[in-house]
């Protein structure tokens, strides 16, 4: 049988501040307003610095 | 197994019936009161061992994954193994679900030997409640037995519950009786307004209960997920909100609903051969063909009733889902639920989303039944939507006695 397109629906996201859906690309979260990119560089840099500190103690602990 | 119905994305991007749901029969051993196919007594002109095992053929070279064999009461036809079988030998998995009252243990012993692989056994509530919302005493301790009996013999046992204004207070204990019982699943679903339920509109919830609850339902995820047993909700559960993510996250929390998927990758049949893209849908609105008259490829691919949920678009919602963030992709969630209660999908007030937007705004929806349904299997009543403040001051009628008339549906059929 020859195929029937079907309809791929989008995926959404979690809002990084309230974690209700929000569709991707969305700037201000329509659930409790906050600046998406904003708070998605800012987790960014928290996972980042998070990920620092335990290679660091990852380190120091190898060393004692 | 039992993980085959799920669709992902390269599903999704072809119609295909990877999920079928089959009523085998319309025999029933059991008269519920919010049966919404009114079963009893086997449907005129079912269909023979040979016209199923033809369906079983078509259903596979379509793609089919998986087939989950209900009633009626799918053990009341002498060749439902047979019907097992068949589908087993074709490739795809086989399921069942059942009230149990007389699933013994040779019928368990001849399942199994057929390669039934998962059954869902209905229970929808204490004792007490069970038996009066499935119209036979002793209908709750044989579904409990059948539980047990399942598990004994190697098939993985799941349960089903109906939540309404009698099951609803007793879905923590129902939750820790099941575990205690051996169920691994335990499929939730809010009753629907179609066929007996229709007589018994006290036994629905209102759309404003909905923000009482889901968060019982996200306690009882967690502890049930705690302790070995998945929750897993029906279609007409949600949508979005809070809760969501527990719901149909996923492994990874990435997933969520993504609208009705009836006639994409979804079938029912029934049991006279009429074909429909979900088997809860009203038959008079959704029958797409008989079997008998065309191939299932040809409904499948043709038929309007069938095509709806493909083509649905934004245009098609009313209500608050016309102007909710989610309705390109929510699309009104279960079309069931919905047409039942108004005569088209699109609005759809059993939402908490929706539910808690008109929370914020101190208002709330309630259903008013208004007329009532013909009698016949799988039909509906009308139902009028009430807005109003919140806090208004409308008694809320609990069940008293249930009713769950066949005597229309009865009168045009012949006992087999």
């Amino acid at each position: 049988m020859t195929d029937i397109p079907g309809r791929v629906p989008p995926r959404l996201e979690l809002c990084p501040r309230c974690s209700e859906h929000i569709y991707a690309g969305t700037n201000l979260c329509p659930h409790c307003g906050g600046e998406v990119p904003a708070l998605l560089a800012a987790r960014e840099e928290a996972i980042a610095e998070a990920l620092d500190a335990l290679q660091r103690l990852e380190a120091a602990l190898a060393l004692s | 197994m039992g993980e085959k119905r799920y669709v992902d994305d390269r599903d999704l991007s072809v119609c295909k019936p990877i999920y079928a749901v089959w009523e085998i029969t319309l025999k029933c051993d059991l008269s519920c009161a919010h049966c919404g196919s009114r079963a009893g007594s086997a449907r005129v002109e079912e269909l023979s061992t040979a016209e199923c095992l033809d369906i079983v053929r078509q259903l596979a070279a379509m793609g089919c994954r998986e087939v989950t064999i209900i009633g009626g009461e799918a053990y009341l036809r002498k060749d439902w193994t047979t019907i097992i079988k068949a589908i087993r030998d074709a490739g795809m998995d086989a399921s069942m679900t059942t009230g149990g009252k007389n699933l013994t243990e040779k019928r368990v012993v001849d399942a199994a030997r057929a390669g039934l692989q998962q059954v869902s056994v209905s229970v929808d509530g204490l004792e007490d409640v069970h038996d009066q919302i499935r119209g036979v005493s002793g209908s709750y301790a044989a579904a409990m037995r059948s539980i047990a009996l399942l598990k004994q013999h190697g098939i993985k046992v799941g349960v089903n519950s109906q939540i309404n204004a009698l099951s609803m207070p007793q879905l923590p204990e129902i939750m820790e009786r099941i575990i205690a019982a051996g169920a691994v699943g335990w499929q939730l679903q809010l009753t629907v307004a179609m066929g007996n339920a229709v007589e018994n509109p006290e036994l629905l919830l209102q759309p404003y209960e909905l923000l009482t609850l889901m968060p019982t339902l996200a306690e009882l995820y967690d502890s049930g997920t705690a302790r070995g047993l998945t929750i897993v909700p029906g279609n007409n559960i949600g949508y979005f909100g809070p809760y969501e993510r527990l719901w149909r996250g996923g492994p990874d929390g990435q997933g969520h609903w993504i609208g009705c998927n009836a006639g994409q990758n979804t079938i029912g049949l029934e049991a006279d051969g009429t074909i429909k893209g979900c088997p809860s849908l009203p038959t008079a609105e959704y029958s797409g063909g008989n079997i008998r008259d065309l191939s299932l490829e040809e409904i499948w691919r043709h038929s309007a009733a069938l095509r709806f949920a493909r083509e649905r678009t934004v245009d098609d919602l009313s209500g608050h889902c016309r102007t909710c963030y989610y309705a390109d992709l929510c699309r009104g969630g279960c079309s069931w639920t919905t047409h039942a209660l108004f005569g088209k999908p699109g609005n759809n007030p059993y939402c908490h989303y929706r539910a808690l937007q008109l929370e914020k705004r101190g208002l709330r929806e309630r259903v008013v039944k208004v007329k009532d349904a013909p009698g016949l299997p799988f039909d509906r009543g009308e139902f009028a939507l009430v807005e109003e403040a919140i806090d208004a001051e409308v008694s809320r009628p609990m069940p008293q006695e249930l009713r769950s008339p066949r005597s229309v549906r009865s009168a045009l059929t012949v006992l087999p």
